[in-house]
This record gives structure tokens, sequence and C-alpha cells, in this order.
């Protein structure tokens, strides 16, 4: 039978369940790692990858910034975190630039990719593949069609390497190292991530996709992913990560930034399953030449803290971009997520749909930043938020910022809380289908629209997390 | 000092005013409907103004009570602080009408309790000062409703910053914040809102909306329309509209003959007395209302 959106291929992340996330490798190689942060530490990293002086200079630049910004004075209390017992930097496999092969990679990092269902996606649906495990990436590969064309797809430490003045131009430009003190942190301890460069006019029709990894206790991961669509040229970048619980904090703090050129288009995918017991603060920035579109469609499932608003800087008229999210909070969770759009260039246009869950006693936030330059004429925005309240422990919030300088932008909010709806649950039982179906088929319904923007592999997968996150209230 | 308002109304029995050491407290007594609006009526003065005022409206009492500060108020700084506690069963119509010149600096306070199953309806039209803080905060109890509509126009270098915020802590609350402005010139305008559900509070239904038009290109316009929810049982949501006059309804009117600046300014006014056909029992205020657009 030909796989389609009700009867997908059975392969791929089909039969994700609990165990696959929550399963951590033997961590023996731990014992040559510390916990704690340092300028040592920074000057090791750097001599570790072999990096130019430029780079370490800017790793010091931010460690130093690092310990003047302050704590963010909004969101999720961040006081518990305790930064001197993350470990900064590890390496289970010590192999620089990654393993040629999957074959080559160790066989317990090789099966826990596995189970993750990273090697079959690459086999069936993908462009490329990148694996970060620890602090470093283990295996990036691209089809060779694509890299024939001139597409570059990396592992970040290598695009550092062989492409250091691409690298140096576009490097935490968009995302400077001065932003907020958890990327003044990466700009210090970043190791490993994603460097994607997709020459003019180059059309790549499947997706490419990043996996991190986290396996040890009190990891830290700061990978940076540098996006480079230029002109003419469209992309589909996935990126899914995910860590076993512990139940002693981890910190992901990576960076995500990307240049989309004139009449480019990028469409960036995450699905975000961290450990409940990890600090997500990541931060991911867009910016937008002339006719170019970003569409971000992402969903966070897992980590106990998430602080994640992905943004667009719509700088070349007539750019647009699609912020599409699902965030799902349980019980222990607090999902603060949102978007942020800036309307700089003519005509600019963006539109953000944003669903949001709570069960359990998780919060559940929507914070979004919309700003229209007095430049941005004729500027259009719309902003559609939701957000289910599945029990009377849980909570949600929606905290929008819209501000406007110019007298010919239209910019719409709309914002709806509730829970499910008795009636239509009771007319779906009213039809012989038994009260948890009809709840799941109500919550599948709401995050459709999100969902089905997704490659059906993707979209399978997300379900599947769903139906994780509902279980004992829907299954 | 003397007292810097006066209270007129039809028909004074039941209506109490004190002077106290911390302000001034008036008192509407229970179980009475107040024929007629109550006036309170600022007198003109050039002197800075500290203002703290109680009202208090007796159980199963019934009233509206207009408040007007006019443009010969006009010292440097106005501090205004007013807390009103409705009581329960009573039913409350509070309109504020601000139009204080428009060299002075006013920062309000209001606080309205709203006690259980009692209805409080608040209109606050602001034209008036060089630059606005107003911060107006509703508490509302178990089955009672509060519904609050702000009005305001920025015009030269006006700068208004207007907060409306409503949290319900009782059972079966009702409640809507409506804020619709238009900034012109080169004024500010920003509206802020928050509608906190406690979780006790099962069974509310509320909405928040905020709605300006954006008339010229050297204006600054902002909307923070928040929601807090902590409870599942609830129907809570919130909009925010930010556009200029739309062109469609601008030519519909230009093929019937009105040129531009008149079609503006129909459409302009329109859209702020929209909420003027609520009080038509108040000829008196409609026409103030009117007077300021």
């Amino acid at each position: 039978m030909k796989p389609s959106r009700k009867n997908p291929s059975p392969g791929v992340f089909s039969g994700l369940n609990r165990k696959t996330f929550d399963h951590h490798d033997s961590t023996g190689y731990m014992k040559k790692f510390g916990k704690g942060h340092s300028e040592e530490l920074v000057r090791v990293i750097s001599e570790d990858k072999g990096e130019p002086k430029w780079m370490l200079d800017l790793r010091l630049r931010a460690y130093r910034h690092f310990f003047k910004a302050p704590l963010p004075s909004f969101g999720p209390d961040l006081s518990k975190l305790d930064l001197d017992g993350i470990c900064y930097f590890a390496k289970a496999a010590d192999k620089k630039g990654g393993f040629k092969s999957w074959e080559a990679v160790p066989k317990e990092i090789k099966n826990t990719f596995e189970r993750l269902g990273i090697p079959e996606a690459e086999r069936k649906i993908l462009a490329g593949v990148g694996a970060q495990y620890e602090s470093e990436v283990i295996y990036h590969k691209i089809e060779k069609e694509w890299a024939r064309q001139g597409v570059i797809f990396l592992d970040m430490d290598v695009a550092l390497q062989k492409h250091p003045d691409l690298v140096k131009k576009y490097f935490m430009k968009v995302v400077p190292i001065t932003d907020h003190k958890f990327m003044a942190l990466h700009g210090a301890m970043w190791s490993g991530g994603t460097f994607l460069y997709i020459p003019k006019g180059v059309k790549v029709e499947k997706p490419l996709q990043a996996y991190f990894r986290m396996n040890a206790r009190s990891m830290g991961q700061f990978e940076h992913t540098l996006i480079i669509i230029d002109d003419g040229a469209k992309g589909h970048y996935i990126e899914g990560c995910s860590a076993p619980k512990y139940g002693s904090s981890a910190l992901h703090a990576g960076c995500v930034e990307i240049y989309v050129g004139k009449n480019a288009k990028l469409r960036y995918s995450s699905v975000e399953n961290w450990s409940k017991d990890t600090y997500n603060l990541n931060t991911k920035r867009a910016i937008l030449s002339k006719n170019a579109v970003i569409e971000w469609v992402g969903g966070n499932m897992g980590s106990g803290v998430t602080m994640l608003y992905p943004a667009s800087i719509l700088k070349g008229d007539n750019a647009k971009a699609d912020h599409l999210g699902i965030a799902f909070a349980n019980a222990g969770q607090i999902q603060d997520t949102g978007s942020k759009v800036f309307h700089i260039g003519k005509n600019t246009s963006s539109r953000v749909i944003m669903k949001s869950l709570s069960k359990g006693g998780g919060q559940s936030v929507y914070r979004g930043d919309l700003r229209i330059a007095k430049t941005a004429t004729n500027a259009i925005s719309q902003v559609e938020c939701d957000a289910l309240i599945l029990d009377p422990k849980s909570s949600s919030e929606t905290i929008p910022n819209i501000e406007s300088a110019n007298d010919t932008a239209t910019i719409n909010h709309e914002a709806r809380v509730g829970r499910l709806n008795e009636e239509d649950v009771f007319y779906l039982m009213s039809r012989g289908i038994p009260q948890e179906e009809a709840e799941a088929m109500i919550v599948n319904g709401f995050i459709n629209p999100i969902v089905r923007e997704l490659p059906l592999e993707y979209a399978v997968e997300m379900n599947r997390l769903i139906q994780m996150e509902m279980e004992n209230k829907v299954a | 000092m003397p007292i810097p308002f006066d209270i007129l109304a039809p028909e004074t029995r039941g209506i109490t005013l004190k002077v106290t050491k911390g302000g001034y407290t008036l008192t509407l007594a229970a179980n009475r409907t107040f024929e007629g609006p109550i006036l309170i009526k600022f007198r003109p003065t050039d002197k800075n103004l500290n203002i703290s005022l109680s009202v208090t409206i007796g159980k199963n009492a019934k009233a509206t009570i207009v408040e007007e500060w006019p443009s010969d108020v006009r010292p440097a700084t106005i501090n205004y602080d007013v807390r009103i506690a409705a009581n329960e069963k009573s039913d409350l119509r509070w309109i504020t009408i601000q139009n204080v010149a428009k060299t002075s600096i006013m920062a309000e306070k209001r606080k309205t309790t709203i006690g259980n199953k009692a209805e409080v309806n608040i209109y606050s039209f602001d034209f008036g000062a060089k630059r606005l803080e107003s911060h107006c905060e509703q508490s509302i109890g178990a089955e009672a409703e509060c519904n609050l509509t702000s009005v305001a126009r920025t015009q030269g270098t006006q700068h208004f910053d207007i907060i409306c915020d409503e949290s319900f802590t009782g059972k079966s609350g009702r409640g809507e914040i409506r804020c619709k402005g238009v900034a012109q010139d080169t004024s500010h305008l920003k509206f802020g809102g928050l509608l906190t559900i406690e979780k006790t509070a099962g069974g509310t239904q509320a909405y928040l909306k905020q709605e300006t038009l954006n008339l010229s290109s050297k204006a600054k316009v902002s909307a923070t329309p928040a929601l807090n929810i902590k409870t599942n049982d609830v129907k809570a949501g919130h909009g925010a509209s930010i556009r200029n006059l739309s062109p469609e309804e601008l030519f519909y009117l230009a093929s019937r003959g009105i040129n531009e600046k008149m079609g503006k300014k129909m459409l302009t006014e329109a859209f702020l007395k929209e909420v003027l056909n609520e009080l038509a029992d108040l000829p008196d205020v409609q026409k103030r209302v009117t007077s300021f657009l």
C-alpha cells in the first residue's frame, strides 16, 4: 500500500515510544570531562578544534560578556539552573568531522540513532543528514547529487576549517554574542551543529535533517546552526532533538542563524523532545532579503523549561514569514514559546499560528513581539494563538507585544483559550465513538493545521509524540 | 484645601461625601436606585492635584456616576487615585470624560472591586493631558459582571499609556474589556491589558479587545493584550488590531461625493462614537463626548 497521511509508512518514526527517548548508553567517556565553566575550558575547546584566532577571540569576548549579562527579566524562573553543575564539552567518539558511514559509527551510538529512526529517514526521504551526540557531530552526509550542485552541508566544526571566510562573514551576526546571557555562554562554549549553504538558484527538493542527542547526565549542548540560502535558492531543513531523563538539570543553549537571499525560500521544521529535566534556552533568528520567504514549523513537546521565540527580520521588500508552532506543557513543564517578527521592508507580510496544550499542571505561555518599522509601508501581519487547557490544574498565558510606527500597516491578533468542548465530545460519543477516542480526535483536529505542514513521516512523529504526552488522558 | 470637585445629583438623599485624612469618601446607600446620573465635576484649577477618592456603592444599589475633567483643569501634574467598591448585587455605571488641559501630566489609578452578583459597566473617554498614564484594575467576584470600554484619541505630541486589567476570582464571572483608540500627528498611544482568571474562577467568560486606528505616518501605537488563565473551565480570548482607515470605505464615500478629508473625519468619528449608542439614556454625556471629537 502506498503511504498516505492516513496510512503512513510503517517505518521511520511510527514506532517511537518513551523508552526510545529515555534509553541512555553507557557514559564511561564522561570520566575525561569535568563540570563547570572557565576561561581555560573555552581555550581548551578552541584548541581541540584547531580554530583560527578570530574564533578564539570571539569565544573569549563572549565569555567575558556572559558575566556581565543578567538573567532574563521575564519568563520562567531560572534560579534553579546550576550552571556550575553542567558539563559543557564532552566527546563520546573522538573522531574529527564524524564517521564516513553509519557502519563506522560505534555500535552503541549507532543503535541509539537507529532507534530514533535517523539512518532509515536518511535512506528514504532525506537529501542529507547530520547527527550530533553530546558536543560533537558523529555523522554528516549529503547526497552526491546535491553536493555536485554546490550545496554545502557540513558539521559546523568542519565548515569552520573548510570555509573559514564564509563562516567568519556570517557567524553570530544575526544573533550577536551580546544578545542575552545564554547567547554569550553559547558564543563561548559552542560546539558542533550544522552549516548549510545552498547556492544561487539551486532548489533542494528533499529535506535535510540534523538530529541532536544528549546522552550523559547534566550535559550542556551548544550546537551552532548557520544556514545560508543564496538568491533564488530553496531548501527545507529539519531539526530533531532528544535526551534521556536523569533527574538532574541539563542545558540546551543552541543558536540558529539563517540568511535567506533574494527570491529564496527556506522551510525550517523542528521537533523538539528534550527530556523533562532539560532547560531548553534556544535562540533562532532569520534575516530575509527582498522577496524572500521563511516558514518556521515547530513542535515543542519536551524540556522542563523552554524559552524559545524564533524570530524573523523582514529586511527586504516583499519578504514574508510564516510561524507555525505547537507547544505541549505536561506535568512539571513550562513551555514559554512564541515568535518575534520585525517588519522593515515595504510590503512585508507575516502570519503566526500557535497552538498550545496544557495538561497535568503544565504551563504554556505564548510570548510574541511584533514590530512594524517606519519604513515598512503596507506591512501586513496576522497572529492567531489558540490554547487548550486539558484539566483544572494547568494554565495558559498569552503575552503579545505589538508596536507599529507606520500608518499603512494592518495588524490583527486573535487568541482563544478554553477546554475541550463538551458538546463536541458528546456529539462524537453519540455516534458511538468512545470518550477517550473522541477527545483524541478533537486534540488531533486542534493541532492539525500545524502538523499537516510537516512532511508525512515527521507529521507521524509529531502525532506520536503528542499521543505519548496525552497518555493517561486520551490515548 | 477646598474640595477639588462638585457633586451634582438630581436627588442627594442617600449620597454621603466625607473628607478624611487620606482623601474623600463617597458613599451611596444600599438598596436604593439613584435616578439620573450623579456628576462629579472637577473644578478649574492651576494648582497641582493629588486626589484620593474612595467610592462605595451599597448592596443592591443602582446608580450612574459621571466623572468629568474639563479643559479648565490645567495643573502641571495630576495624581488621581480612585477606589470603587461595588457591593453585592449592586449595579453601577461609571463614566469618565477626561479632557484636562493638553499641558498637564496626569497619572490615574482606578481600582474597582465588584462584589458577588454585582454588575459594573465602566466607560472611559480620554482626550486631554499632554501625558496620560492610566491604570484601571477590576477585581470581579462570583457571578459578577464587569465591562470596561476605554476610548482614547491622541493628537499633536500627546502621549497616552492606558492599561486595563481584569482579574476573576469567583465562579462564573463575566467581563469584557474593549479599547478603541485613534492616534494622529506625532502622538503615541499605547494600550496594555491583562485578563487573569484564577483557579477558583471556573465558569468564567472574558474577552479583551484593543482596536487602534493609526492615522499618521509620524504617530506610534502599540497594543499588549495579555491573558493569564489558571483553570480550564473558561472561555477567554483577546484580539488586537492596528490599522488605518480602509481605502474601500473611503472610496465608497468618495463615490457618493464626499471628499477624502470629510470621509476620513466621518469614518474616524464613527469608529469612536460607536460606543456612545450604548449611552442613549444619557444625551448630555453623548453631547459632551461628541463635542470633543
